[in-house]
């Protein structure tokens, strides 16, 4: 499993798995039992629409752990998830010192897991250094490179559209309001992921496409575009449903599921 | 990755997956659920939204399937699909009759929605040379 016979390794990527499979499943399928453990939180449907999209983000992370398991550890899931739970530990601070909460679990299990990938990282050798693919992206294929491009442009129009105006997706989505907790949710959807994302990006970039991260975007798009779908058929009649979220979503969904399947044979 | 070589084939399933996750979300997650029965002009119980949620649950799993039958070679995914082609052609012809019977508005989404299942996952069979005898 994760193609090394080291037992450290396969313990450490067996529990950030768990981990991430009880945040996934929890916030994800259980909202209730999430917010019945902090109390701190609103169960307002803002919060809901934003921790479910967590929980999905959760699951595609978890989708990387499985691939890996099967096909051998690879170094861009280690540039993908450190900065992440990085920005994660801080997004947590942040919301706690905001609401008071004293539920330390989200945090020590953050904390847990950017320790155990630093140890599964250093043991399975990967040195500070990235080398360089032979062409951009490491592939000839004209189309997945450009579509990669788009992406990378893409992600940085998410980020500085967040900060043109914090509060338009809370405005603009039929269901949501402007709240603080809400607007501290946004941050870390709209800003703290998309900023690890342009890191495997950057890394993929230089060193190659990834068959780990290619799959998690993969897998990631398959139930995001299965929940746009749902949202745009759940939002009330008469209620303009946010169709510029829903665009600018199903976009990167696209671009995520082409450059997979034009470049899977080669993973 | 993907070990099926027929690229319609692929692309079937791949939507066959997409069908199924969208379904597994609306029944498994309450707000969907909720408003798929004010749509369907039913009354949403505790015991509605539990038993949709046990439905979901099949649909996502049926995702699931259908995932791994994109990453495994054909010939691995036989009984899958074959029981995909007999599952839905069952859930087809229960739907005629439902929607035969019917009265008042009807919405014809589900109905045809099971149709394209069973018409995609009978061209895949197909395809992917699978068929045994004359029907299955």
């Amino acid at each position: 499993m994760f193609n090394t016979q080291d037992n450290v390794i396969r313990i450490g990527m067996f529990l950030i798995g768990l981990m991430l499979l009880m945040y996934g499943a929890m916030m994800t399928f259980n909202l209730e039992f999430f917010f019945s453990r902090y109390p701190t939180i609103n169960a307002d449907q803002t919060n809901s629409f934003f921790i479910t999209w967590t929980g999905i983000n959760t699951l595609a992370f978890l989708a990387g752990i499985y691939y890996m398991g099967y096909k051998g550890l690879q170094q861009g899931f280690f540039v993908f998830m450190i900065p992440l739970i990085v920005g994660n530990i801080i997004w947590i601070y942040m919301a706690m010192s905001a609401s008071g909460g004293d539920n330390y679990t989200g945090m020590v299990s953050q904390i847990i897991a950017l320790i155990i990938l630093f140890v599964v990282r250093q043991r399975a050798g990967y040195k500070f250094s990235y080398p360089k693919a032979a062409t951009a992206w490491g592939t000839d294929d004209k189309v997945s490179a450009n579509l990669l491009y788009l992406g990378t442009l893409l992600t940085v129009i998410g980020i500085v559209m967040y900060f043109v105006d914090p509060s338009a997706v809370l405005r603009d989505t039929a269901g949501l309001e402007v709240t603080a907790q809400g607007q501290h949710y946004a941050l870390g959807i709209f800003v703290l992921t998309p900023i690890a994302i342009l890191f495997a990006l950057a890394y993929q970039w230089r060193c190659g496409v990834q068959g780990v991260l290619l799959s998690m975007g993969a897998f990631w798009s398959a139930i995001m575009i299965a929940m746009i779908f749902n949202n745009l058929a759940a939002t009330a009649p008469g209620t303009e449903p946010n169709m510029l979220l829903a665009g600018f979503l199903m976009v990167n969904c696209i671009i995520n599921l082409t450059v997979f399947f034009r470049l899977q044979d080669k993973f | 990755m993907i070990k099926i070589q027929d690229n319609v084939s692929v692309t079937i399933i791949s939507l066959l997956l997409l069908i199924s996750t969208f379904y597994g979300f609306m029944f498994v997650l309450d707000p969907f659920a909720n408003s798929f029965l004010e749509r369907s002009g039913q009354e949403a119980s505790a015991t509605t939204i539990n038993m949709m949620g046990n439905v979901g649950w099949i649909y996502l799993a049926m995702g699931l399937g259908y995932m791994m039958v994109l990453i495994a070679p054909a010939e691995q995914s036989t009984v899958f699909i074959r029981f995909m082609v007999l599952g839905s052609f069952i859930s087809l012809i229960r739907m005629i009759d439902l929607y035969a019977n019917a009265e008042g508005e009807v919405i014809y989404g589900p109905l045809i929605a099971t149709a394209l299942v069973f018409i995609g996952n009978a061209y895949v069979y197909n395809r992917l040379k699978m068929k045994v005898g004359v029907f299955l």
